[in-house]
């Protein structure tokens, strides 16, 4: 081993340093990226009679910063940090859009009152009546208003739930493709290429920002999962995501996996077991809020419209015709589950609100929650079991085994069955869901208001006062809120998640940087660092060249001797 | 601890940004002067400022409604204080007319001027509001209230007046029908006034009756019988019982009438003269028609007062009983329509003193909203600028930073 050999192998070392600090420096701000370094070891040594000469260094591996607990849970919090992102953002976009009470129903329900005061204390007067259309028109176009508001979130969610879908499948192919180059790098170098582990981390941080997942390591390849424990990978299968209508309600786009192999099966997932991620986010945003405020502001609406026909239609017109409704309003939803196999066709209707004997409204039956129906036994001991999806209260309702029409009383909504079910059938109850959007003016005319009670008279104002009186009257939520109250606790209910949403979002961002700064300090790229690597492995690569100047100097003062 | 150079400008990046977010959501709240932009500001406020806001839109809904109703009222009490008025110097007319020594000139020209009187009070009992509606029709205030000539009585179907809210919780009714007013016994009246019939031949002449008179005491006839010289009379209750049989009749005595009224008659009646006795009522029991109708009444008076009395004692005799009978059923409506005007004002002075609490719960309502949502300018502008100066902190630091870097030197 000659002098030369010596200093060669610390000029290889030195470069191979200072490349791999080149790397470090160019991958500065590369997402996902880990600093690497060098492993290095002496050469040995040889056996002289004078003992063991060194024979100088040798480069054994250039490996990465890596530590696998603290990526593990860098990446968890940003799950966790995504999901609550999308909460916070569709959540505040919704409060802005609905909860100010200078715009929207609030001053709109305020102004319809204000107009029926005014016809109660003047009924004959035409500009009056023509006030109270005005008004009535604007109360319904800005309640048709906030359901398209609400409509418009729900379909930006679903196209957004369709475009994260496919990310995340590009995401899962990638991470198959680059398990295959793992394998392959260690079959042909023995070794596997620290960039490919951090393009395949970095590839499983974006899957888990988009759905939560879990993995584990089986040889060189990773296995993922989601929260559940529902496998994505497990080897070379790959179960692919699917955006689809959901089973039990097609206004919802869901996920779904599909089985491998050609012509997969596709299982919808049940979306308690999608957890953290956009998806995550955008599922609790959906199911938590944006159902119930649609369904409130629908319960507002049929709430109105039922108390308020009841009592229009006691009275009279100035012609002495009976009043009729004034508000037209649609049907309640039910959805039948695509998988039914029975033959029962299903009606749903609104419960006519009755009158008090003074002609004032009853209260109104709608809770604005939402119920799944399932016929669960047949013959005389049949049941129906209602599940409020609300609340999650469960109740049973006898079958009638008698044709033909069965009848269920459902909070407010009476359910007509033609035919008898299959046991399992299940349906989709959404009593308010969509009411925002089906309500209308029925009464279009100054002279269609009915003003008067059944003893008639231009000037009689006593249905007028029974009118204006319902402001104040608490007929909905089982007696609890009157219209105004209902809506302030729309506003509430929506506002207090839009708050915890960004509590817990900025408390999470917190718990990120902590994440991020303990993982960085393991794997993340210093400039100064590098710089002073850079000076340090220069200052290895001159003092080596100069071993080989020595070396030649010696050899030419052996070889000067010789002449 | 090592720090990544990435890491390091991101977190400045953040913390710029975040702090650039507050401070435009600090000018965005002092922009629109309110503390609470988005119901996730604060959540229970933005729900109290629905009800709270609906709450003071009701308040001018109350306040709007009792405008309406004191303006309805006003209208009436000024139409009634000038009934009032005119009723006042149509019974000193009568007082004058009673004087027997007007000829038949002097009667025609108080006929003229209580024809004149009695237009008046028609028109006010026909008067219009603002919109052109008559104001004593109730519910039909379409059409007038009274017809100008004949029983003037129109038929209202709907014979009510509106209802006003003027308060959460008070519903008042704004104003009085015509018939409350203008052919209605003063409430509580018990008294009893005697009609001569048309066809009596004789001269008497019937008195204020007196007596005490009997709770539930029914309407009754008096008829004479008997010979000249020897007559008596016959009381008959409007039941067909007899109150007091064929006692004698002495000229200037109290009839006993039965049940305690006493009728004091003079004059010389003759055989088959008769009086009805009947008590002072919104509508004749028996025969379902008016009996107090100012107008009506007027018309009589105006009628008697076109029959010439000269010479002819038992015309004098008619007219004198059709006056004294036309007197008692006049006071009787004056002294009504001042019981409606006694009510209108205490309903006035309701509405005016609901007035008070309205506008001092209007007060405490913009109080309460202005509290829940607006922002205190004071402690907004500090925060402002103590924002401003984290800002320009962040951004040195920003700056510092870049001195740090190595490759730079």
């Amino acid at each position: 081993m000659t002098l030369f050999q010596v200093a060669i192998s610390g000029i290889s070392v030195a470069e191979t340093r200072i490349r791999t600090t080149a790397h470090n420096i160019s991958n500065l701000d590369t997402p996902g990226y880990s600093r690497q370094g060098v492993m290095v070891s002496t050469a040995g040594s040889q056996a002289t009679a004078a003992g063991f000469i060194g024979r100088g260094v040798q480069a054994d591996a250039v490996m990465r910063y890596y530590d696998q607990f603290l990526s593990q849970q860098l990446q968890t919090a940003k799950g966790q940090g995504a999901e609550l992102t999308v909460q916070a953002s569709r959540l505040t976009a919704l409060a802005n859009t609905l909860a100010d009470r200078t715009t929207g129903i609030s001053p709109a329900l305020n102004n319809f009152y204000l107009s029926l005061n005014a016809l109660a204390s003047a009924p004959a007067t035409p500009a009056v009546r023509q006030d109270l259309i005005g008004k009535s028109n604007t109360l319904v176009s800005q309640i048709n208003a906030a359901y398209t508001q609400l409509q418009t979130a729900r379909e930006d969610m679903n196209t957004q739930v369709h475009t994260a879908v496919e990310k995340a499948n590009s995401y899962l192919k990638q991470i198959v493709a680059l398990n295959q180059h793992v394998i392959d790098s260690r079959a042909a170098d023995g070794q596997v290429s620290n960039d490919l582990l951090d393009q395949r981390d970095q590839a499983l941080s974006e899957l888990n920002m988009i759905i939560g997942v879990q993995y584990s390591t089986q040889g060189d390849s990773l296995n993922v999962a989601l929260l559940s424990g529902q496998p994505l990978i497990a080897g070379k299968s790959v179960f692919e995501l699917k955006a689809v209508a959901a089973a039990a309600d097609p206004q919802r786009t869901v996920v779904a996996i599909t089985l491998p192999g050609a012509g997969g099966q596709t299982v919808e997932l049940d979306e308690r077991q999608i957890k953290s991620g956009e998806l995550g986010g955008l599922t609790r945003v959906r199911s938590e809020a944006l159902d119930q405020m649609q369904s409130r502001i629908g319960e507002i609406a049929i709430g109105l419209a039922l108390s308020f026909n009841a009592v229009h239609s006691n009275g009279l017109t100035p012609a002495g015709a009976a009043g009729g409704a004034f508000f037209n309003i649609g049907m309640p939803d039910i959805l039948n589950n695509v998988n039914n196999t029975g033959v029962a066709a299903i009606m749903a209707a609104y419960t006519p609100v009755g009158v008090n004997i003074d002609g004032s409204s009853a209260a109104v039956g709608l809770t604005g929650d939402e119920y799944q129906i399932s016929f669960i036994a047949g013959g005389a001991a049949g049941i129906y079991r209602v599940r409020n999806l609300t609340t999650g209260a469960l109740s049973d309702l006898a079958y009638d085994a008698v044709p033909p029409n069965q009848t269920l009383n459902v909070d407010g909504v009476t359910l007509t069955f033609a035919g008898p079910p299959a046991i399992g059938d299940t349906w989709t109850l959404l009593p308010t869901r969509n009411a925002a959007r089906d309500l209308t003016m029925r009464v279009t005319a100054p002279e269609q208001i009915a003003a008067a009670d059944v003893v008639g008279g231009a000037a009689n104002n006593k249905n007028a006062l029974l009118l204006a009186g319902l402001q104040n009257k608490r007929l909905f939520d089982i007696g609890t809120a009157s219209l105004t109250e209902l809506y302030a606790k729309t506003v509430n209910n929506l506002g207090v998640q839009t708050q915890a949403a960004k509590t817990a979002q900025d408390a999470q961002a917190k718990v990120i940087t902590q994440k991020l700064s303990a993982q960085q300090s393991v794997s993340g790229v210093n400039a100064n660092q590098e710089y002073a690597s850079l000076v340090q492995y220069q200052a290895m690569f001159q003092a080596n060249a100069k071993v080989i100047d020595t070396a030649t100097t010696l050899l030419d003062t052996v070889l000067s001797l010789k002449s | 601890m090592r720090i990544s150079t990435s890491q390091m400008y991101s977190q400045i990046t953040e913390s710029l940004l975040t702090k650039e977010a507050e401070y435009s959501h600090l000018v965005e709240q002092m922009g629109s002067g309110r503390r609470v932009l988005s119901a996730g500001d604060d959540p229970l406020g933005a729900s109290q400022a629905v009800n709270v806001a609906a709450a003071l839109a009701q308040t001018t809904a109350l306040a709007n409604n009792r405008a309406t109703a004191k303006y309805a009222l006003n209208a009436q009490e000024d139409a009634l204080a000038s009934a009032t008025l005119t009723m006042q110097s149509a019974l000193e007319r009568l007082v004058y007319a009673g004087n027997g020594l007007l000829n038949d000139t002097d009667r025609r020209s108080l006929a003229t001027d209580l024809e004149g009187m009695r237009d008046t009070l028609i028109g006010l009992a026909n008067s219009t509001d603002g919109e052109g509606r008559y104001m004593f029709a109730g519910y039909d205030n379409d059409a007038p209230a009274y017809s100008l000539a004949g029983a003037y009585l129109v038929h209202r179907p709907h014979n009510l007046t509106a209802g006003v809210q003027v308060s959460q919780d008070r519903v008042i009714k704004a104003g009085v029908v015509g018939s409350d007013v203008f052919n209605r016994a003063n409430p509580g009246s018990n008294t009893f006034f005697a009609s001569a019939n048309v066809g009596n031949a004789g001269t008497a002449l019937a008195g204020t009756l007196a007596g005490h008179i009997a709770i539930g005491a029914l309407n009754r006839t008096v008829v004479f019988a008997g010979i000249p010289g020897a007559l008596t009379y016959t009381c008959t209750r409007s039941d067909g019982t007899i109150a007091s049989n064929n006692l004698p009749y002495v000229n200037g005595a109290d009839l006993n009438l039965g049940d305690g009224l006493m009728l004091p008659i003079s004059g010389q009646p003759v055989v088959g003269d008769s009086f009805a006795i009947n008590r002072i009522s919104s509508v004749d029991p028996i025969t379902g028609v008016g009996q107090v109708n100012i107008f009506s009444t007027l018309d009589k008076l105006i009628d008697g007062l076109e029959i010439p009395t000269i010479n002819d004692p038992v015309a004098l005799a008619a007219w004198k009983n059709t006056l004294s009978e036309s007197s008692k059923i006049l006071q009787n409506g004056y002294d009504n329509i001042l019981t409606v005007r006694s009510n209108l004002g205490s309903t006035i002075k309701e509405v005016e003193a609901l007035d008070n609490v309205g506008t001092g719960s209007a007060l405490s309502y913009t109080k309460r909203l202005s509290d829940l949502e607006d922002l205190n300018m004071v402690a907004a502008y500090s925060e402002m600028v103590r924002r401003q100066t984290a800002l320009q902190a962040a951004g040195m630091a920003f700056k510092a930073s870049q001195g740090l870097n190595l490759f730079q030197n």
